[in-house]
């Protein structure tokens, strides 16, 4: 049923509790059905900046195919969005328009800013955050519903220090949603991660040349289909209970349990940033005092909400049975995202250890990973941990790939938090009711 | 005010009452209501009461406590109505954890008015919507009895209302709202009017026996009113218990089915759940069961027979005696 208001939310969990249990699991699904108008319409509704790493490292090749990808890219913004680009070196300097400001697209300046981005050359270090600090200026100005940067790097963070980078991703959360791209073989996953996941967008790479023109297309496209600026998820939990952890599981994992904005005492506010028609899913872990026979309590009531409109709302109930039957039954999507909730520390935790040599540990982890990941059907996930981990599929020993690039490691860390729904076949469909 | 030493009767019950009293002491009608007042009703309804886990007093719209979120079912687990020659009891059984029926009994001058709901078990919060049909019906149906509708007018704009109240009941759940059944009988000096929707029945018991008087909308009801033989393999389908109208937000549209008897003297009507009905063998069974108690110690009787038998199911029970006013029952108020 969808809702006159284009919005709606399911929810999937374990509501039957056995006497003394006191954790309630439930996936919460979240789905925008409203159709976004043609771009050309609400173009006017989106700033776009683009930060394209310049420093030392992209000499020849490199800057001479991202500047080709990025004019693609400034060509294909229709008229009316509001754009800018900056040059990301030591510092974020403007590319395109040569003022701190954002420009509307239009012939004139797609044309002024395609020659702008080719005057732009490589030179000197690598501190994203300065780049950041310069988008969250030129978006914190900018007169648009949805506010979105691309960030695209060949190297990492190595002229700035982390604790710079957390409290600069901190300083710009909530402001403007950012992708993050790795471009080239010389990027850390974790750093990619780290920023997509602080300002609520996607970590993504893009090794080779050849695909980062179609790439940084295709996630400058998927910005375009976003028409709402910002959706906040309002968790109300009555006083005895207490929040264990809020994760948005699908598309991609981000872990939203420490954004909360206390709403009142027993009410918060996660933002989950701007959304076009989708569906995205969400894992809540709620602590219930003991249930006792007969008990029926409520663990928590969701809704969503744009600005300080509730867009729609449901509610996760725990009840008390004394069939074990209905108490020990894992509900099928908080069981699958349970599954890729480990999916996604097995790679990392087997990524790790391999940049650190210690190759045991990366062989148990990420054989372990592979088999999680071809079980629920991760298939771009099982790809990329098949360049690096070989299962016998005779005795299920798993063994390192000694010809894995680096970069192979880094792709499926940044791949790590992307997850695939509950495929059809596999899921149990609840028993007819008795009418 | 009325004149405290003119000799009154209970406008809802007929009860003798002592003229200084605000309400009566047999039914809890307002004695000194005016007479274009749109009746009294009851109804199974738990009384207000905070929180048992915490004491808070509010509660969200499905009853859960606005501060510790611990549940308070909205309807009596059990409880008795009495309105001298209308009474009903219910209980909610051995099996259940709370009581998913309810009903409502009330009074228009010289007619009785009776509503049973039974919660569907497999909706979410099934009495949440008989809660809501049984008051929303008994208001509506009174209410048009006091602007001068016929029986069946005022039965049919009762459960229409009913099914816009359990339709209400369902909002916050679209996926499988609140939904419930209904049964109502109007009881005048002449006939019986008959409305229902779904399983949930009534008996009319004169002489020593008992006939049921509705069809349950359910194919094995269906097949049985035609009197197709039990043989038939309609009667094994693996739906042929299920019902075919309801009450509630994804209910079909409605159809009440409708029916007036003018019985032949006086009896007794029994409206019932099928916490009740489900242990009868024969109709008749009803009439063995059935004494010369007062309607309200009747149904109780009733609903702790179904206990005994099992109680698989909650159980509500209304017992009407017909005519529904003692011959010697006064036949004007006085004016306020």
């Amino acid at each position: 049923m969808t809702p006159p208001t284009g919005f709606s939310i399911d929810v999937d969990h374990n509501e039957y509790l056995a006497e003394g249990d006191t954790v309630v699991d439930a996936v919460v699904t979240v789905t925008c059905h409203t159709d976004p108008e043609p771009t050309g319409t609400t173009a006017g509704g989106l700033a776009q900046v683009i930060m394209i790493d310049c420093s030392g490292s992209m000499t020849g090749s490199r800057i001479a195919e991202a500047k080709r990808a990025t004019r693609a890219v400034i060509e294909s913004l229709p008229d009316g969005v509001r754009f800018a680009v900056v040059a990301g070196a030591t510092l974020g300097t403007m590319a395109y328009p040569a003022t701190y400001t954002t420009a509307v697209a239009g012939p004139q300046t797609r044309a002024e800013a395609s020659r702008a981005v080719n005057r732009l050359t490589a030179g000197g270090g690598t501190a994203m955050g300065t780049w950041l600090r310069t988008a969250h200026r030129l978006l914190a100005d900018a007169p648009t519903e949805v506010k979105h940067a691309l960030l695209l790097t060949d190297g990492f963070n190595q002229h700035e220090s982390l604790d710079t980078l957390t409290e600069t991703l901190d300083a710009c959360q909530g402001t403007f949603v950012c992708d993050a791209c790795g471009i080239g073989k010389d990027w850390h996953g974790s750093e990619i991660r780290l920023i997509a996941d602080r300002m609520l967008g996607e970590a993504s790479g893009l090794p080779e040349e050849s695909d980062w023109k179609a790439g940084f297309a295709r996630i400058t496209q998927a910005a375009m289909r976003k028409t709402i600026g910002d959706l906040t998820l309002r968790i109300f939990t009555p006083a005895r209970n207490e929040i264990r952890f809020i994760k948005q599981m699908n598309p991609s994992i981000v872990d939203l349990t420490d954004r909360r904005r206390e709403h009142d005492a027993k009410t918060g506010d996660y933002p989950t940033g701007a959304w076009g028609t989708e569906t995205r899913e969400f894992h809540i872990q709620v602590a219930v005092p003991p249930i006792r026979p007969h008990d029926d309590r409520l663990a928590a009531r969701i809704s969503v909400l744009a600005g300080t409109t509730e867009l729609a709302r449901d509610m996760i109930t725990a009840r008390w049975t004394g069939d074990t039957m209905l108490s020990t039954r894992l509900n099928p999507k908080v069981a699958h995202y349970t599954g890729q909730a480990e999916l996604a520390d097995r790679i990392q935790e087997g990524v790790a250890a391999a940049k650190a040599g210690d190759t045991d540990t990366a062989t148990l982890h990420l054989g372990e990973a592979l088999r999680l990941a071809d079980q629920a059907g991760n298939e771009h996930t099982a790809k990329l941990l098949g360049r690096l981990v070989h299962v016998d599929p005779d005795t299920g020993t798993a063994r390192i790939n000694s010809h894995a690039r680096s970069v192979d490691l880094e792709m499926a860390d940044v791949a790590s938090v992307k997850t695939v729904t509950v495929r059809r076949d596999r899921r149990t469909e609840d028993p007819g009711g008795d009418r | 005010m009325t004149n405290p030493t003119a000799p009154l009767h209970c406008p809802v019950c007929a009860e003798a009452a002592d003229p200084s009293h605000r309400i009566c002491e047999a039914c809890g009608a307002d004695l000194h209501t005016p007479p274009s007042h749109r009746g009294h009703w009851l109804s199974s309804a738990a009384p207000p009461t905070p929180c048992t886990d915490c004491g808070h007093p509010e509660f969200d719209p499905h009853g859960y406590c606005r501060q510790c979120g611990a549940r308070q079912t909205r309807t009596s687990d059990r409880v008795e109505l009495d309105m001298a020659t209308i009474g009903a009891a219910t209980d909610y059984g051995k099996r259940h954890h709370y009581n998913q029926d309810a009903l409502a009994i009330g009074r228009h001058h010289g007619t009785t008015v009776a509503v049973v709901c039974d919660g569907v078990s497999s909706s979410t919060f099934g009495e949440l919507a008989a809660l809501a049909a049984a008051e929303a019906g008994i208001a509506e149906t009174l209410d048009a009895l006091t602007n001068g509708h016929d029986t069946g007018n005022a039965a049919h704009r009762g459960v229409t209302a009913a099914a816009h109240a359990a339709a209400q009941a369902g909002t916050a759940h679209p996926d499988n709202p609140p939904s419930c059944t209904f049964v109502s009988a109007v009881v005048d000096t002449d006939h019986i009017q008959l409305t229902w929707v779904g399983d949930s029945r009534a008996y009319w018991i004169q002489d020593g026996h008992a006939t049921c008087l509705t069809v349950d909308d359910s194919t094995i009801g269906r097949l049985a009113a035609m009197n197709v033989p039990a043989d038939d393999e309609r009667y094994h389908s693996p739906y042929a218990a299920a019902l075919l109208a309801w009450l509630g937000a994804d209910a079909p549209p409605l159809e009440p089915n409708m029916r007036a008897i003018a019985p032949t003297g006086p009896g007794t009507l029994v409206v019932c759940s099928d916490g009740l009905s489900g242990y009868f063998d024969t109709d008749d069974r009803l009439a063995t069961l059935i004494g010369t108690a007062p309607p309200v110690k009747a149904a109780a009787e009733l609903t702790e027979w179904a206990r005994e038998q099992g109680g698989r199911d909650n159980i509500s029970v209304i017992v009407a005696q017909f005519p529904p006013e003692p011959a010697t029952a006064p036949t004007q108020e006085t004016p306020a």
